[in-house]
């Protein structure tokens, strides 16, 4: 077997097989209403971490977020929350959204503070302007959740409400949220 | 004693698969689904994922209907899911159509809390105009966020609280 048709043939099975990837790539890429996946989806949170359990693993977990040092947190909730549980999650690139969950056990009330670096625009229809101390901030009701967006800082805020989990229909008055945003502080 | 010809067939064949292996590597980006439309066209994407562990088993289709008015260009006029949940009560989370080109993430919180298994489907119209450019990373994209539970499932079963995404990005032909 001489080296030069081993260096041959090696250069064409190379080649062969990135062309056989591109076409199939591009066959794919093609017949947009096909089916390009049935796979597993993508993990881009791996759980909820509990404060009081996992204090360390918290801070760990959120230190590493790039903004974490501008994040301001509430000073007051409509509730006190029994249950602290933080939230990272990694999208598409480099950008991170950190969350934090706030639960009442007994009244079963629940809020999330989410904010990221990204440049996002709510875009539902029925998203209102609400008046701050802080400014003008939006604020959205999708029959779920109420939602108030904030952008502070160079970071954008969402709250994410439900007055009892297993009432939907019960909500927190508007001032009760705007609370909660004249409270965000840095830590 | 192995043939002069098998030897070369050997070293054809293993050429062969790591050339296989590189293109797609190389060719791999970090999407779950590629689509793309011709320029004055409307298409659908189609993405389909499915998800087992302790909490839930279900599979999603999300449909994002787009067209491409011109060659800078894509236009997402809706988006519909069509849910199969087998075990547990997962939710839906957010809908986003990110604008990599200008660095803009458009997000609808419509779907956020609404459980797979309320209706047979679900849909939202968008009509937003984002950015194109041939680049991978500036061709836009879209994400539905799933979480394997609901509040209370996440609350009682933390460790497996887990938020997934339908991944799909877009390009003109």
């Amino acid at each position: 077997m001489t080296f030069k048709k081993s260096a041959i043939l090696s250069i064409s099975g190379l080649c062969l097989g990135i062309v056989i990837v591109f076409i199939f790539s591009f066959i794919t890429e093609t017949n947009s209403s096909a089916y390009a996946n049935t796979g597993q989806l993508k993990v881009v949170s791996e759980k909820l971490i509990e404060r009081s359990n996992d204090s360390n693993l918290s801070k760990e977990k959120l230190t590493k977020v790039p903004f974490h040092a501008k994040v301001k947190t509430p000073t007051s909730l409509p509730f006190e929350a029994d249950k602290i549980f933080d939230e990272v999650q990694a999208y598409t690139g480099e950008s991170v959204e950190s969350i934090t969950h706030y639960y009442n056990t007994n009244k079963n009330s629940y809020i999330s503070i989410g904010v990221t670096d990204e440049n996002v625009i709510p875009a539902d229809e029925g998203i209102v302007d609400l008046q701050t101390k802080k400014g003008t901030v939006q604020y959205f009701d999708n029959g779920v959740f109420q939602f108030i967006f904030i952008n502070e800082d160079g970071l954008f805020y969402t709250i994410k409400a439900q007055k009892n989990i297993k009432k939907p229909e019960l909500k927190f008055s508007k001032d009760e949220l705007i609370s909660i945003v004249t409270g965000l502080k840095a830590h | 004693m192995i043939s002069e010809k098998k030897k070369y067939l050997l070293v054809f064949t293993i050429s062969l698969f790591i050339g296989l292996i590189f293109g797609t590597t190389a060719g791999a980006a970090n999407f779950t689904n590629i689509c793309s439309v011709f320029v004055g066209q409307t298409s659908t994407c189609g993405n389909t994922g499915n998800f087992t562990n302790s909490m839930t088993d279900f599979t999603n289709t999300l449909y994002d209907n787009f067209s491409g008015p011109n060659a800078y260009q894509i236009k997402f006029n809706n988006a519909k899911t069509i849910p199969d949940v087998d075990r547990g009560a997962p939710v839906y989370g957010l809908y986003k159509i990110r604008d990599n080109k200008n660095g803009t993430v458009k997000t609808y919180y419509g779907f956020d809390g609404k459980y797979l298994t309320d209706k047979a489907s679900f849909s939202i119209t968008t009509n937003h105009t984002a950015s194109y450019y041939p680049s991978t990373h500036q061709r836009p994209n879209t994400e539905l966020f799933i979480k394997t539970g609901d509040i209370a499932d996440c609350l009682a079963e933390p460790f497996s609280c887990k938020t997934l995404e339908h991944l799909s990005q877009f390009s003109i032909r």
